[in-house]
């Protein structure tokens, strides 16, 4: 089979379709690359532990509400 | 934050002022309110999308991109805050230092003894930087034209207060004795 065959061009809703869940993977695995960077550089540059937690925590609910509303919308899509 | 000398001591941690923070991510807060202009353009979308997509499924797609957006726009904010944050000039009663936190993978740092400063200057420009009280620092050190810079500091004279009245209890007794 084709690749290309997978992909109905002609109709957009199966390619948006096709299109979700990638963007929804690439994103997760760059917030989750992002906060192992970022939680490195405020522990290796002197960020106390409190704060570290707090920036830490705050990155990862905001983050992850916006992860259950691209999911949530791919699931009722 | 940097290692100290033995019997180095803190006396003051300053950063940008959050004014200038907040000018950084002035262009994220504004691309941030993109999503609520989608009901502006939605009949726009729906005649595009209609004869494709039922209303429920252009509802979903739009409510994926506006999450999508929100969450790299989130990340976004968070590089440029640790940027902001790890960006910080250190005054110790030995030396000074200047961490130029550059990018996520860049990071430049400069020091010069409180003994070879030799002119401390400040600059404030314009009206809102005198309305909240920040500017630039500039530091002269002996050893040739090195000068370090600090940009949209918070508090610059009392910085520069600060520097010379350590300079003068930690440095000058002892060129003295």
């Amino acid at each position: 089979m084709n690749p290309t065959d997978l992909i109905n061009v002609e109709n957009p809703g199966e390619l948006i379709s096709f299109l979700m869940p990638i963007i929804l993977v690439a994103l997760a695995i760059f917030f989750l690359v992002m906060a192992i960077v970022l939680s490195y550089h405020w522990r290796k540059y002197g960020v106390g532990k409190v704060r570290a937690a707090i920036f830490m925590w705050t990155y990862l609910i905001g983050g992850i509400v916006f992860l259950s509303v691209m999911v949530t919308s791919k699931l009722s899509y | 934050m940097v290692d100290l000398h033995p019997e180095e001591k803190i006396v003051l941690v300053v950063r940008r002022h959050w004014f200038v923070f907040l000018g950084e991510v002035a262009a994220l807060i504004l691309a941030a309110l993109l999503p609520l202009a989608f009901p502006i353009f939605s009949n726009y979308v729906y005649d595009l999308g209609g004869q494709y997509l039922s209303e429920s499924q252009i509802t979903a797609v739009t409510t994926f991109v506006s999450a999508a957006w929100l969450l790299l726009l989130w990340i976004i904010f968070f590089i440029i805050f640790t940027n902001y944050y790890l960006d910080t000039f250190i005054i110790t009663n030995q030396r000074v230092i200047d961490v130029d936190q550059v990018n996520l993978f860049a990071r430049d740092i400069a020091t010069a003894p409180l003994g070879s400063i030799q002119d401390v200057k400040i600059e404030i420009l314009g009206f809102v930087a005198t309305m909240f009280n920040y500017g630039n620092l500039h530091l002269q050190t002996a050893g040739g034209d090195k000068e370090i810079i600090i940009r949209g500091i918070q508090n610059p004279e009392y910085v520069k207060k600060l520097i010379m009245s350590t300079h003068q209890s930690e440095v000058v007794p002892h060129n003295v004795t």
